[in-house]
């Protein structure tokens, strides 16, 4: 999964500048509900259940749960 | 001031060069005073130096000192570096990247900056303090860091070395 998003950098689909504020935002310890939750990075975004991240969506795909 | 082969500072090759050239002026240099010699590496030799070199050493953080230095600084503190979340919750710096932002910040501050962190307090510290401003130093030139691997990942041509970089890139945004 990690690995994928990394690639759409190379392909240009993600930026840079969103890859880094991913980044900050680990650093940052995030506190997430218990439930399905997303974060919206830009140009993709990151959705999880509990303190663990699923999946990785393009900017134009539907995330469900609570939006961080 | 004459400087010994085993005193040089610029590494072996250069030593060895000029133990050979003194055992070629004979026995008689050993009275005399010789004029003072600072061996500079040739360009060939420079760029041999640089291609043989050890990867850039990394610092690591404690998971414990880590704690410390957010309690007092904040989560900037963990973004100074790789946060290994997914394992034992160290922080890893490039030693390049804390001199990068160190030499950005004047001599006094870095002082200041040295004493604010060493000290024994649990209290949050003020956003504008010297530790904070080299916190942030530190932070700024890790993303330059990052953001210098993610150009080379989107130039390069060769396959082996996109899925080194990518690898490499994984590890920088998530950690180990």
């Amino acid at each position: 999964m990690k690995e994928h998003l990394i690639e759409r950098l190379r392909e240009r689909e993600i930026t840079q500048d969103d890859l880094l504020a991913l980044r900050i935002w680990i650093g940052t310890d995030p506190e997430v509900p218990d439930s399905a939750w997303w974060k919206d990075f830009g140009t993709f975004k990151l959705t999880g259940e509990g303190r663990y991240p699923k999946t990785f969506l393009t900017r134009h795909q539907t995330a469900f749960g609570q939006e961080l | 001031m004459v400087m010994q082969a085993s005193e040089c500072p610029v590494g072996t090759a250069y030593a060895r060069r000029d133990v050979a050239t003194s055992r070629r002026s004979g026995g008689s240099h050993k009275a005399r005073k010789r004029p003072t010699i600072w061996l500079v590496p040739t360009f060939i030799e420079a760029l041999e130096e640089i291609a043989d070199a050890k990867p850039e050493p990394v610092i690591s953080i404690s998971p414990s000192e880590l704690d410390r230095l957010v309690r007092r600084f904040g989560d900037r503190a963990r973004q100074m570096g790789r946060w290994n979340v997914g394992t034992d919750g160290s922080l890893d710096i490039p030693l390049a990247v804390i001199r990068e932002a160190a030499s950005d910040l004047g001599g006094r501050t870095l002082h200041e900056a040295l004493r604010e962190i060493k000290a024994e307090s649990f209290h949050e510290v003020l956003q504008s303090s010297a530790a904070v401003l080299l916190i942030d130093r530190i932070r700024d030139a890790y993303d330059r860091h990052v953001r210098e691997i993610m150009d080379r990942y989107q130039g390069t041509t060769t396959p082996a070395e996109a899925s080194q970089l990518r690898d490499q890139l994984v590890r920088e945004i998530f950690g180990q």
